[in-house]
Parts: C-alpha cells; structure tokens; sequence
C-alpha cells in the first residue's frame, strides 16, 4: 500500500516538472548546442542555406585575429570596470541606509524602484533627451551654472557617451543590487550590534567588525550578478548610443547582435557569442553556483 | 549621556536626508518625462527648455492616443504580456512546487537546479541567433504564438526558482497531514498549496509582466509590421529620430505607467521576494 502511493507521488511530481524540463531543455541545451554548430560553419544569410559550409575553428580565428573584436573587449570590460564601481558602491550605501525601519520607509522604496522598474527603452528615450544636443536639460542646466559655455552633442563624443551609457546602466540597476543586499543585512542578528554597543564599539567599528563579514557572502553574489549582467547588457546600449561614435560604445553583446541580424553573419557572430559565453559568463557562472550552494 | 544621545540623533536625520536627496535626484529623469508630457510643442523646441510648465496641455496625450500606429503597438503589447504571464506563471508553480518537494523524489534533482541556474546565465541575443533560424524555417516569425513561446522560454528559469524558493521556506508538514487526511495529490495542490503561496504567485505575475512590457531585443528580432511591441515603437522616438515630439512624451509615459503603478503599489512583493531570493538560497 505504502509502495504505491509513493509511486503515485513520483510520477505526479514528475508530470508537474515535466513541462520546465521539456522547456528549459529545449531553449538552453539544444538551441545553446545548435548556436554553438553554426559557430563552426561560414553561415552568412546573404549567400543563402546551401551555400553553408563547416569551416572547423575558423570564424574563432576570425575573431581573435580582428583588430576590432579586441577593441570592443576593452570597451567591454571599461564599460564593466565602472558600472560595476557603480552600482555596488552606491547600492551598498543605499542598502545601510535603508537598513532600518522607520517613518515613510515604504514610500522611499517604492519610489526608489521606479528607475529599475522603467521599461529599457522608455529609459533611453529619456536619457538620450536629457542629453541632447540642443535642447537637453543637461546643456540648459551645465550652461547657466557657468561650467559649459557652449551647448555640447554629448552622446557623439566618444568619452561622454561611454560615460552617459554607464551612468544610465547604474542608475537602472542599483535598486535591484541594493534589495538583494539589503536581504543580507536584514539577515545578520540585532543583538550582534547592541553587544557592540554596549562594550562601546564605535559606528564604523561595528560596521567594520560585524556587517561586512557577515555580508561578504551577499556581495561576492552581487559582485558576480552584476559582471554577467553587465556583459549581457544590450538594450540600453544599443537603443542609446548604438555604438556611436564610430563604434566608440560597441559592446560584445550588441557587436554580437549587428554582426548576425545586421550583417547577417550568423557564422561569425555565433562565434564571437561562444567566446562570450565560455571565456566571460561560465566561470563566472560556476563561481556564482559555487557561492550560492556553498552554504546551503 | 547627552551628547551622546543628540549625536546620535543628529547622525539619524543626516542619514534620512541623504537618502531623500540620492532618492530625489533618482527620479529626476521620470519627472522630467512627466513634466515634459504637459508642455506644448513649441515650449519642447524652446531654448532654454521650460522644466516646469505653468499650464496643462493635454494635446500630446490626445495626439498620441489617436495615432493608430501607438493603438496597434499597444494592443500587440497586451495580446503578447498577458498570455505569457498566464503561462509562466503556471508552468512555475507546478514545476518550483515539483521541485521542491521532497516526497516526489524528483531525479537528478541537483542538476536539473544548477540547470534553471545556469539558464538565467545565458544572454538573450545569444539565444536569439538559433531561435530566429528555427522560426525563420518553421515560418513563424511575426506570429503572436512564436513571441509568446520565446518569451515563456526566457523568463521560465527564473520564475521557476522564484517559486521553488518561496515553497521551500513554506512547511511541508501541512500537506503530509493533508495526506493522512485522504486527500489526493491533485486536491493537496489545489485546496492546500495554491491558497498558500499566492504572494509568492503574485511576485511572479509581476516580474513577467515587468520583463515582457519592456522587452525589446526579442521582439525587434521575432515581430513583423503588423505585430511590433510598444517598447520598439518607443525606442524609434528617441532624440533626433522624429519631427514632431510632443506625443512621443507623453507615449512614454503611457508606456510607463503600468509599471510605475506596480512599483508604487505592489511593491512589497517585488523587493521582498526578489531580494531574498539570491542571498538566502
């Protein structure tokens, strides 16, 4: 009798996950694993299906030998280096700042989430006129505070425009670094601190001593979170600055993009997804696994 | 004792102030969107611009609602978010309770959750390069039902551990007890589970709704003329692409709305589950 309601309850259990299995398989493993065959061919959609030839590593080749593909990985990691600078210095101040209770709290968070909330393009829509040439706010503002004398076209110079992408990527993503470490915080015991306190141990001390070993765990988490999701960082690029100037803002991800649906190399951009994907997001992956069942 | 108690005080209000000011210049960009909506065409085109109007002029928002091209783009929108939310939701709640039940004895359980990890990894455009072939030669690019289907597929892994985390804090005690009692496994998921994890089911609802409103990679990708999303149609009114501006104000803000409403409303569902969700595994 025991046997065969358990037998029940697995086929059941079985029958529920079914559909994720089937689902998750189907996009990560075998669209993952076909992405990763047209890598090895010269698929171009110009020259058309027959045309397809296995080429071996050569679009890999390809790749690492382009001048361009390492200037955009540069471009790649000084876009990272200062959006990750960022958002965890400002997330981590956000979330000591929002770690205790008091009058009004709800309304500041909720507030607080609008910017992560906001749909990408309607982001950029806005940024990208707050920084207009000639009639943004920002030149209003800079011109009659005396800084600027004359209005600038700030998302065609090169350095502003990198600066405006990672300024507008920071101001997306720091509430949503700040509640995971938040969570982290709400976690450590209150009575640590008035222990503290009572033997006399001054604000930055108990921050020093208690709060970050304690949250070491969380922001290694988001420190990892943020570098994958800041390499996989497209629709903001690529609808504020599309890589203007000259390719000045191109990033992996949207150089990847153009080099399939614009140029229709699907081939080569493949290729340069695979090295993104193997070299950059997996071992940061495994390290993300690693932390995050570490202390299960 | 004295001083010690006002330096305390005085280091509270500094903490409440710089929070307001950092919150205060966060939403600047939004107001500004707002305030912007409401001005007249000629006041956008000014220089200096006007910040604040001194009147409300609701031409954009009636310029903007009768635009036929903003009603297709918005009525796709809403024929794609709401079944994908529908589903996703659904396919969650089965698959995270499945998951996290000991009882069912799912095999292979720990590679199947490093896989929904690993999933959330993966980059949309990657992705994208497969899923375009494949749609290409099954002639469903365009369709409402290809979309919907890539979209149910993208978000599945993390609204799938957004689940299996909310059960797996939840007692499993109730539904043995439930089980002595006679009921059967179907009755245990309906009468039992789903009452109880409705906030968890409602963080989930939000999440994708969120997501496929602003999702433009895919959908620039996967859509054609007659069934391009809104978030496209807002990224072609970016600075210097349209002659006119006024209404493209305020179709962002129509565009915005549904989310900001969200975030004001609901959300204790959105940061304290998200939050929890990847520190306490």
């Amino acid at each position: 009798m025991h046997k065969s309601i358990t037998k029940i309850d697995r086929w059941f259990g079985l029958f529920l996950l079914l559909p994720s299995i089937v689902i998750i398989c189907f996009m990560f493993l075998y669209l993952l694993g076909y992405s990763g065959y047209i890598s090895f061919t010269n698929l171009t959609l110009k020259r058309g299906w027959n045309a397809m030839e296995f080429v071996g590593l050569q679009q890999y080749m390809r790749a690492f030998t382009n001048p361009t593909f390492w200037k955009i990985t540069g471009q790649t990691f000084f876009f990272i280096s200062g959006a990750i600078t960022g958002v965890v210095l400002l997330s981590t101040g956000m979330a000591l700042l929002l770690n205790e209770p008091f009058k009004g709290r709800a309304i500041v968070v909720a507030l607080f989430l609008i910017s992560w909330v906001l749909p990408r393009t309607a982001t950029t829509f806005i940024w990208s006129w707050m920084f207009d040439g000639q009639f943004g706010i920002v030149n209003y503002i800079l011109m009659s505070l005396g800084i600027i004398s004359s209005p600038r076209v700030w998302l065609m110079h090169a350095n502003s425009a990198m600066g405006i992408l990672i300024l507008t990527y920071i101001w997306r993503q720091i509430p949503f670094a700040t509640l995971i470490i938040l969570a982290g915080l709400q976690g450590i015991p209150k009575q640590l601190y008035e222990v503290a306190r009572i033997d006399g141990a001054s604000t930055l001390r108990q921050f020093i001593s208690i709060t970050l070993p304690l949250v070491k765990r969380v922001m290694l988490i988001i420190l990892v979170l943020q570098t994958i999701a800041s390499f996989k960082a497209f629709t903001l690029v690529y609808t504020l600055t599309q890589g203007a100037p000259r390719g000045k803002t191109e990033l992996l991800i949207t150089y990847i993009f153009k080099q399939v649906f614009e140029y229709l190399n699907f081939g080569y951009g493949s290729a340069v997804g695979y090295i993104l994907i193997t070299v950059f997001i997996l071992p940061l992956s495994i390290i993300y696994l690693l932390v995050y069942i570490g202390k299960e | 004792m004295f001083g010690y108690t006002s330096k305390i005080r005085t280091w509270t209000i500094a903490k409440r102030a710089i929070l307001l000011v950092i919150v205060g210049v966060m939403l600047i960009p939004v107001v500004w969107l707002f305030m912007s909506s409401f001005l007249a065409e000629k006041d956008i085109w000014s220089s200096p611009p006007k910040f604040f109007p001194t009147y409300l002029n609701f031409s954009n928002y009636e310029q903007i609602l009768s635009d036929s091209d903003f009603a297709k783009c918005f009525k796709n929108s809403l024929i794609i978010v709401v079944p994908t939310t529908v589903l996703v939701a659904l396919v969650a709640v089965l698959g995270g309770y499945a998951s996290a039940r000991s009882r069912f004895k799912i095999p292979f359980l720990n590679l199947i959750s490093i896989g929904i990890l690993g999933a959330q990894m993966v980059p949309g455009p990657i992705i994208l390069i497969p899923l375009f072939i494949l749609y290409k030669f099954l002639n469903i690019i365009g369709t409402y039902v290809g979309i919907v289907f890539s979209y149910v597929a993208f978000l599945l892994p993390v609204a799938l551990w957004l689940m299996r985390t909310y059960l797996l804090a939840f007692p499993e005690e109730i539904e043995d007890a439930a089980k002595i009692d006679g009921c059967s496994n179907l009755q245990i998921l309906t009468k039992v589970v789903l009452p109880n994890v409705i906030p968890g089911l409602i963080t989930i609802l939000l999440y994708t709704f969120i997501e496929v409103w602003g999702e433009y990679t895919f959908a620039v990708v996967l859509t054609d003329a007659d069934t391009i999303t809104l978030p496209i149609k807002i990224a072609s009114f970016r600075s210097r692409q349209t002659a006119v501006i006024g209404p493209s104000f305020a179709g962002a803000v129509l565009f915005s709305l549904p989310v900001i409403i969200i975030a004001l409303m609901l959300h204790r569902y959105i940061s304290t589950s998200l939050g929890g969700r990847i520190s306490k595994g």
